[in-house]
Parts: structure tokens; C-alpha cells; sequence
């Protein structure tokens, strides 16, 4: 696994007193160096503690934590934030090594912990909870990996709720094919994605807490999780199940009115669409796109291209549904007009890959600084992996065309399995820190 | 009004008995928001605490709930008129034998148990009842009229209230309060009828041919549990229960209770919060009267989804509107305010397209106070929550989220388990979204 601070979004760059051993600062003593255990002697007790970040910051729960040598906590009144730059007055008087611990989340929702030591008068040993890199490095793989989990399962939902659909309106419909069994499989789908849009949010909390509590307390640190519900991240999460129970009401609204009266059939497609766009906005606040200048190109990219691979991983799930339901259901007219739906999803996967493309394209482009990038961080070498298998998704697909009508499912369900492979990468994208 | 309200020349006499109902509801508003400016003063006399007082609130505010459907059985049996009389007089010696109170178990049988089975008996259920024997048509805007009496008095009475107590002290404000029932039970007394067949009348808009309400026999007790018993075989009931529970729990329990705290808490002063609070009185007036109307066009359980689906929105960025300029806090009082109790007029018309409109009375009954149970279990729950974790922020969030379960809960009102729907009502016309 990278080291710790590579994947972590915001970086304390400079402390007072300094930070030898874990911040961006230079020069640095190399982790390990028993300097490390004592960090800068000042002759006197300074009267605060200065973090300054490398992005604004927010803080969770208190912030910023001093403990003196005898366990006892010497931050007092409130810690000031301003920017990237946090303060907070501290009580020490004691000579001995004291412990800094503080805990933040960028603009974006990432989590980030960290701690630092300094002595006063003299070199002593550390008070408990000192920085312990193997538990704090583990803690936040773990927390990566669940997060990683997290946004998989919530691209998965959004595709299934909103692709499906989109497959519904896009495909099912301008055939005629609506009011069939098809469009009751259809359904079943966005019902299931609606589950796992709401599944996914529990496992993002538990990813924050874990990230959060830095190995102590363990995975369900009440204080953790609290902290994190407290913040923007919990503002984004309450947005994201917000959504998903809003595709939940309208899917009830559009089991209710018969598509028949396509005044209200019209609207809930839209206030559907409308429900998707905003979920893939909302989306773009936890990804690295919120960081990008200009805000709205940014933000606007992310949007088009989780839409776009919702419309394609939905739409080929549905259509793997409805093709495989053909045989058994009679409304559906003779088993070679499933040629046309193929035809048309095939235009519809198409344009989602095109847009996929070109916003991919300016997606690494604001966020890699050199092609090089690619090869030596480890965003870029994610976002390598992720070309690759795209590229054999679309020889699977291509493969899928050329075959005979009756042939096709092995090679779209190969394509399927291969999407999803590039769903958890993206999720890895989201979670990796950019190059900085 | 053409010939819409005037039967043979006059006006309805219907119109008459239910201004005296909103009177009356008036009245027993101005009781219940007292409490809220008499914790301070009793405190401070007596030496009682913060816990101690809340504990007489509550038992007031359980009491108004589970009343609710005895009430109407209770109506049925001895007739509006007498129920109303009787629940008048006790709330006024309730409230007045408070200026004589002593010592705190005073206080938990007065304002507890006294003014709280008085006021039960006066709750929604009244409004209900008295919407569904007198009028078929209009009956959404009468509704909607009776059920803003009773929230709008309740935020108008705390200015006035509040500086009596701080002018002329606790005892003056009670006085005030005993005096304003005092008045409207003359009212009752003379203006009041149990049924319009007992003036030769029929409901307005029923057709002549309609058989007139027996009144409903037997104990009252048997027939409320009769009715609960009926609702929890229901599905819709459940749906129409849980939703209503979250109603409470978004408007009196969280909103009601801790917008003022909360806003203090980021630098608003109490008065201005208090005026909030006040204002959202004037726009619950206009919304729920426009609700009114608009349930006798729609679809009522579209008129519950748009309502319950916008207020869940606005609470998930409640949180955002605390933290920037106080334009954003009046945007959302005023849109809160609107629709804080539209969403009875067309509950009270789904309950009644369910279970028929000669057991609305007991079955919203119930309903009616699943919606206090969510207000108690919103208002302590927020506390504690404040308590546990420092922020309003969690509350907020989670009652945005409920209020959008609610909207899912209500548009499947009606679906039969097989995925279809019931025959739709004959009433309802137009465009369900």
C-alpha cells in the first residue's frame, strides 16, 4: 500500500512548532529517525499550535487536540480556522514531549488525520496514543478500502435507478414496448438500485469513521462517527439518501399512473431525469472536481460523465434483462424483433461512451499535471488500469455486434462483468488524492 | 356566494357553527401555547426545574393525542354540543384554579390532566368532525380553515402572552387565558347544533335524497378501540399513520420546539426567532386554507407527496440556511410556514375516502395522534441528540429524510397488493402530478 500521506487529501505543510517527522515540510528526517519520538525542543513553552494546510479545510468535531506529557489535555478556548490555516491556544507549562493529534476534512468530504510531536525544555517520552504509523496506516487503508466499496455499491445503484430507466424511456418507449413484462423487469431493476444507492451510504459512514478515528476506538468510535455526521460529509451524505429516496417516491408515482396518460407519464419521466442530474451533481461535492478551477467546468464534467456511465451500465443491464425475458413473454412479438431494440441501445451505448470519452479527456486533463502522471502516482497509474479494461470493454462490445442476435448475451454479460471491474477503479479514482 | 352557501335566501347556517368551532379552537390554541412562557416565571417562584414543568407539558401534550378518537366517539354519543360545553368549562377551571397553585403536584394534575383532557377533546378531532356532518362540498376549505385556527393561535398568542407576563406578571397572562375561554362559551351555548337535521337542514352539497347520520350508539370506548382495531388491519391506515407520525414529528416536535434554540445557537437573537416563528403563523394561515381548497380539485395523495417531498428538502438545507445570511432563514420560514399544516386537509380526505366519512371521527382520531406521538418522540429525541453530539445538524438531516419516506409512504395509499389500484374516487378529477 502507498504510504499513508499519498493518500491523504489535505496535507498539513508547515506547523508551529515544527513538525520534523510526518508533515510536507522540508527537510524532513526520514520516518524511523529516533529524532522522530522527541521532535523540536523549544526552550519554552510556546503559547499556541499553527497548522497550516495545503487546501481549505474543515474541521471535525474539536479539531485539534494537545496532550502534555502527563496525558492531560492543554488546548484551551476555541481553535481558530481560517482558510488553510488552523490555530489554538494551549496551556503547557510542563517540560516533557507533548502530543498533537488533528483531525480535518477537505472541501471535497476527504478525511484526513494526523499527529505531530514537540518537547519542551527537554526530550521525554511521548504520552499515550502517540503516533503509531502501523495503526494509523492501517486504519486508513482500511478506510480507503471501504470507501472504495462505498462509491462501487453507489455507482452501481445509480446506474441500476437511473440507466435502467433511462433504458425505459430512451428504448422500451419509442418501440411501443411499454406496459409489457419488459418494462415490469425494467422496473425491478430501478427498485434495486434504489437499494443499493441506500446500502451504499452506511458503508461511506463507516469508511469516514474508520479513516477518522486513526486506529483508536476502533471501526465504530461513537465520537467518530458523530464527528463525521457533524460535517460537510455528513451534509453530502444526508444529500445522496435524499435522492435515492426521491427515485424511490417517484418510482412509486410512476407504478401508480398508468403510462397510457402520458400528460402524468411525461412528468415523472422528467422529474426522474431531473432527481438523476442532481444526484451526479451531488456526486461531483465528494469528488476531487469541487477542487478544480473553474468550479463549473468542473463540476459540469463530473456530472455528464456519472450520467453518461449510469445510461450505459443501466441501459446494458436492462437490456440484458429484457432480451433474456423475450422468449417467455408474447406481448413482446416475434423473438427476431429483438434485432430493433439492439440496434437502438446500441446507438444510445454509443453516445454514452462518446461522452464518456470526452469528458474523461478533460477530467485527467484538470487533474494530471503531465502524461508522466500517469506512470508514477498512484491516480494516474489507477486511471491506467481503468483505460486499459475500457478498451477491452469496447472489444467486447464490438465483438457482442458482430455476432448473431441469439449469440449476443455471453458477450454483453462479459462486457457487463468488465463495467463493473471499471466501477470499482472509479471508485479507487474518486478516493486517491490527485497529484498535487 | 350565489346560491352556493344561502339555502332558501339565508346563509347556511353550517357557515355559523363553523366559526364558532374556529373560536373555540382559537380559545384551546391560546391555552396550549401557554405553557411555553410560564416555565420561566414558575421556575423562579416556586423553585420547581427546567424538568419538572417539561414533565407537565408533556402529559398535556400525550393527553391531547390519545383523546382524540374517544372525543369523536364521545361527540357521537352526547353530542357536539354538550362535549364542547363540558371541555370549555374544564379548561377554564383548569387554567383559573392554576392562580391559586402551590405546589408542583398542582401543576401536573391542573395543567396535565385537567387542561390536557380538556384540550384533547378540542383538538383536530372537532375541526374533523364538524367538517364532515355540515358540509360535502367546501369541505376542504372549512377544514382547511379550522385546522389553521388551531396552529395559527397557538404562534399568535406567544407575543401577546409573553408581554403580559413580563408587564404584569404569570398570574395576569392566566387570567387573560381563563377570561378568553370564559367568552367563548356563551358562544357554544347558543350558536352551536349537534347536526343540521336537527334544523331541518342537510349537509351543504348533499343530495336530497341522502339518508341522515344516525347518530353512533354504544360505549365510546368501545368504539374508539373498535375503530383501532379496524385501522391496524389496514394498510392504508398504516401508511396514513406513519406518515402523519412523521408530519408531527417535522412540524410541532422539531420546528416548533427547537427552531428558536437552534437559531440562537448561530447568532439570532430570540426575539427575531420567536418572530420567525410567529411569522410562519401568518403563512400556515394562507397555506392551509389554499391546501383546503386545493384537496376538494385533487389528488390528495400527489397534494401529500409535493408537500411532504418540498419540506423534506427544505430541512435537508436548513442546515446550509443557518450558516449564511438571514435571508436564507426567512426564505425557508416562509415556505415552512406555508405548508405546516397543509398536509391535514387532504389526510383528513384520504381518511375519509378509506374508511367512510361517518368513522372519520375516530379513525383520524388515531391518526391524529400518531402525529403527537411523533411531535413527543421529534421534540425529545432532538434534545438529546443536541445533547449527545453538539449540533442541530444530525436532527435537521434526519427529519428531511423522514419527511421524504413519508412522501413514498403516501403515494402508495391505495395500491392493491398486486400492484394495481383501487377504482379511483368519483371526486377526484384532474392531474395527479
Amino acid at each position: 500500500m502507498p504510504p499513508p500521506e499519498a493518500m491523504a487529501h489535505a496535507l498539513v505543510i508547515r506547523a508551529d512548532p515544527p513538525d520534523l517527522c510526518s508533515s510536507v515540510a522540508l527537510p524532513r528526517l526520514a520516518a524511523g529517525d529516533p529524532r522522530c519520538a522527541a521532535g523540536t525542543v523549544l526552550p519554552s513553552p510556546p503559547a499556541s499550535v499553527h497548522l497550516f494546510f495545503n487546501e481549505r479545510v474543515q474541521l471535525v468535531g474539536r479539531g485539534v487536540r494537545v496532550v502534555a506529557p502527563d496525558g492531560r489535555r492543554v488546548d484551551r478556548g476555541p481553535v481558530r480556522i481560517d482558510g488553510p490555516e488552523v490555530a489554538v491556544g494551549i496551556d503547557a507549562a510542563q517540560p516533557g514531549t507533548y502530543l498533537v493529534t488533528w483531525r480535518v476534512v477537505s472541501a471535497d468530504t476527504h478525511p484526513a488525520v494526523g499527529t505531530f510531536v514537540f518537547s519542551v525544555g527537554h526530550a521525554g517520552s511521548p504520552p499515550r496514543g502517540a503516533p503509531d504509523a502501523g495503526g494509523a496506516a492501517s486504519a486508513s487503508s482500511v478506510g480507503l478500502l471501504l470507501q472504495v466499496l462505498a462509491r462501487a455499491v453507489h455507482f452501481a445503484g445509480y446506474a441500476l435507478g437511473f440507466g435502467a430507466f433511462a433504458f425505459l424511456v430512451l428504448v422500451l418507449r419509442p418501440l411501443g414496448l411499454e406496459g409489457s413484462r419488459a418494462e415490469g423487469r425494467v422496473w425491478w431493476l430501478v427498485g434495486l438500485g434504489v437499494f443499493l444507492l441506500l446500502s451504499a451510504e452506511p458503508i461511506a459512514l463507516l469508511a469516514q469513521a474508520t479513516s477518522l478515528g486513526g486506529g483508536e476506538g476502533g471501526p465504530f468510535d461513537p465520537d467518530a462517527v458523530s464527528s463525521a455526521l457533524d460535517s460537510i460529509f455528513g451534509r453530502v451524505l444526508a444529500q445522496r439518501v435524499g435522492a435515492a429516496l426521491l427515485l424511490w417516491v417517484l418510482l412509486g408515482a410512476a407504478r401508480d399512473a398508468p403510462s397510457r396518460a402520458t400528460g402524468a407519464s411525461a412528468r415523472a419521466t422528467g422529474a426522474v431525469a431531473l432527481v438523476g442530474v442532481a444526484l451526479a451533481w451531488v456526486d461531483g461535492q465528494a469528488a476531487h472536481a469541487v477542487g478544480v478551477r473553474p468550479v463549473w467546468l468542473g463540476m459540469g464534467l463530473n456530472t455528464l460523465h456519472v450520467a453518461a456511465m449510469g445510461v450505459w451500465i443501466g441501459g446494458l443491464a436492462a437490456l440484458l434483462s429484457v432480451w433474456r425475458g423475450w422468449e417467455t413473454d408474447p406481448a413482446l412479438g416475434p423473438v427476431a424483433g429483438r434485432a430493433g431494440i439492439a440496434v437502438r441501445a446500441g446507438r444510445l451505448f454509443g453516445a454514452a461512451a462518446g461522452a464518456l470519452a470526452v469528458t474523461g479527456i478533460g477530467m485527467a486533463v484538470q487533474h494530471l499535471r503531465a502524461p508522466a502522471d500517469l506512470f508514477t502516482t498512484p491516480y494516474g497509474r489507477t486511471l491506467a488500469v481503468k483505460l486499459i479494461v475500457l478498451l477491452i470493454v469496447l472489444l467486447l462490445a464490438l465483438r457482442a455486434s458482430r455476432s448473431v442476435p441469439a449469440d449476443r448475451p455471453p458477450w454483453w454479460t462479459r462486457e457487463a462483468a468488465a463495467l463493473l471491474a471499471v466501477l470499482i477503479l472509479a471508485g479507487f479514482l474518486v478516493s486517491l488524492p490527485p497529484p498535487v | 356566494m350565489g346560491g352556493r352557501g344561502l339555502i332558501g335566501g339565508r346563509l347556511y347556517y353550517g357557515w355559523i357553527v363553523a366559526a364558532v368551532t374556529f373560536l373555540v379552537l382559537l380559545a384551546a390554541a391560546g391555552v396550549r401555547s401557554t405553557p411555553g412562557v410560564l416555565i420561566i416565571p414558575l421556575e423562579k417562584e416556586f423553585g420547581w426545574t427546567r424538568a419538572m414543568v417539561s414533565l407537565a407539558v408533556s402529559i398535556n401534550l400525550l393527553l391531547y393525542g390519545l383523546l382524540g378518537p374517544f372525543a369523536a366517539a364521545l361527540m357521537d354519543r352526547f353530542g357536539v354540543r354538550r362535549v364542547t360545553l363540558s371541555a370549555l368549562t374544564l379548561v377554564a377551571m383548569g387554567v383559573g384554579l392554576t392562580m391559586l397553585m402551590r405546589t408542583s403536584w398542582q401543576l401536573y394534575v391542573l395543567w396535565g390532566l385537567v387542561v390536557g383532557t380538556g384540550t384533547g377533546t378540542m383538538s383536530l378531532v372537532l375541526g374533523a368532525y364538524i367538517a364532515n356532518r355540515w358540509f360535502v362540498e367546501r369541505r376542504g376549505v372549512v377544514m382547511g380553515l379550522l385546522t389553521a385556527s388551531t396552529a395559527t393561535g397557538q404562534l399568535f398568542f406567544l407575543p401577546f402572552l409573553a408581554s403580559l407576563v413580563v408587564v404584569h406578571g404569570w398570574r395576569t397572562a392566566v387570567l387573560a387565558v381563563c377570561a378568553v375561554v370564559l367568552l367563548v362559551i356563551p358562544l357554544v351555548a347558543i350558536f352551536m347544533r349537534n347536526d343540521p337535521h336537527e334544523i331541518g337542514l342537510r349537509p351543504l352539497g348533499a343530495p336530497a335524497d341522502a339518508p341522515p347520520q344516525a347518530p353512533g350508539g354504544g360505549n365510546a370506548v368501545t368504539a374508539a378501540f373498535a375503530g383501532l382495531g379496524r385501522g391496524l388491519h389496514s394498510r392504508d391506515f398504516w401508511l396514513l399513520a406513519g406518515s402523519f407520525y412523521i408530519c408531527g414529528a417535522s412540524t410541532n416536535g422539531l420546528i416548533g420546539t427547537h427552531l428558536i434554540p437552534a437559531s440562537m445557537e448561530h447568532g439570532i437573537p430570540e426575539v427575531t426567532a420567536a418572530g420567525l416563528l410567529a411569522a410562519m403563523g401568518v403563512f400556515d394561515l394562507i397555506g392551509t386554507t389554499l391546501s383546503g381548497w386545493l384537496s376538494d380539485r385533487w389528488d390528495s395523495r400527489y397534494l401529500l407527496v409535493w408537500y411532504y417531498a418540498l419540506r423534506g428538502l427544505s430541512l435537508l438545507f436548513l442546515p446550509y440556511a443557518l450558516g449564511t445570511q438571514f435571508v436564507a432563514l426567512a426564505a425557508f420560514a416562509v415556505f415552512y410556514g406555508l405548508d405546516w399544516v397543509a398536509t391535514v386537509p387532504p389526510t383528513v380526505r384520504l381518511t375519509a375516502d378509506i374508511f367512510g366519512k361517518r368513522n372519520v371521527g375516530i379513525m383520524f382520531g388515531w391518526i391524529a395522534a400518531a402525529h403527537q406521538l411523533g411531535a413527543a418522540t421529534a421534540a425529545f429525541g432532538a434534545g438529546a441528540t443536541r445533547t449527545w453530539l453538539g449540533s442541530y445538524q444530525v436532527s435537521f438531516m434526519s427529519a428531511g429524510l423522514l419527511c421524504l419516506i413519508a412522501a413514498g409512504l403516501v403515494i402508495r395509499i391505495g395500491a392493491t397488493s398486486k400492484g394495481g389500484v383501487l377504482p379511483t374516487r368519483p371526486v377526484e378529477v384532474g392531474a395527479p402530478v
